[in-house]
């Protein structure tokens, strides 16, 4: 088992990234400790934005995948995290579309857990969940970007390929979704 | 946070809480399938050339196994009736 929380982006993330761009079984060694050290983040980011534990690493197969056959692309070794944020989130839109892999993994894989243990906070992130599964993707995504991710508006406009007001409007209309749904899960939940 | 957090957002932020500080585990199992993966992408492929090739090979095996055996129908023991 893997801790979970990302590090924080720093010379040490950029070094091993420089180093997985070079050559020889090096750069492979490198792509691997990259994979042991970023993995816990790039999956729990993938696991709030499909809901899916499943389909999330499936997801997370994929965007490492893609990101070892592209990595030489990659300019600034610093944009690292970035990056490959944007390649899980294009994955992940498209794994989603494919409706015959969802349903799929929805039949075999279990929802999204979390640690056992703390289970007030476990409670408390089960009526987020229950609430992000009742919004459209683009709802869910916009608003895990914004509030688990903590992406700016201007990096979620990168992101999501959308203009400013584009993007702003999105964000409000999956927050005045998102409300009004809570509202509805806490009233039923009662006192 | 984000730094151009607004206001408003504020308390949709703090409920959100719970899932910017949930632990993810990712199993042992997860890392061994990706390596194969990995490898498989390392490992060098036939191209173009040598694909067509052997789908060529094939096609004039098929063509030469085709041009030993009598065509049905036509053939004497198939139309013989007694």
């Amino acid at each position: 088992m893997l801790w979970a929380l990302a590090p924080t982006a720093g010379p040490d993330l950029e070094a091993w990234v420089q180093r997985a761009q070079g050559g020889g079984t090096a750069a492979r060694s490198a792509f691997d400790h990259l994979v042991h050290t970023e993995s816990p983040w790039l999956v729990g980011y993938l696991r709030s934005l499909l809901g899916d534990e499943g389909l999330a690493d499936d997801a997370a197969q994929r965007t490492w995948l893609r990101a070892y056959l592209s990595l030489a692309k990659l300019q600034e070794a610093g944009a690292f995290r970035g990056w490959l944020r944007r390649i899980a989130t294009r994955t992940a839109f498209n794994l989603r579309r494919d409706r015959g892999t969802r349903e799929r993994y929805e039949h075999a894989a279990p929802q999204v857990t979390s640690d056992p243990g703390h289970g007030e906070a476990t409670a408390a992130e089960d009526a987020i969940i229950a609430c992000l599964d009742q919004l459209s993707y683009a709802y869910r995504e916009i608003l895990v970007l914004r509030y688990v991710e903590d992406l700016d508006l201007d990096e979620i406009q990168t992101m999501l390929d959308l203009g400013p007001s584009a993007t702003k409007m999105r964000l409000k209309r999956a927050r005045d979704a998102f409300r009004a749904i809570y509202e509805e899960v806490v009233d039923a939940e009662g006192p | 946070m984000p730094r151009d957090l607004e206001p408003q957002e504020r308390t949709l932020f703090e409920a959100f809480a719970v899932l910017r500080q949930r632990v993810t585990y990712v199993g042992r199992s997860f890392e061994a399938k990706l390596r194969e993966r990995l490898d498989d992408a390392d490992r060098p492929r036939v191209g173009l050339g040598g694909t067509l090739g052997a789908a060529t090979t094939q096609l004039l095996n098929l063509l030469t196994m085709f041009a030993h055996e009598p065509a049905r129908g036509t053939d004497s023991e198939d139309s013989y009736d007694p």
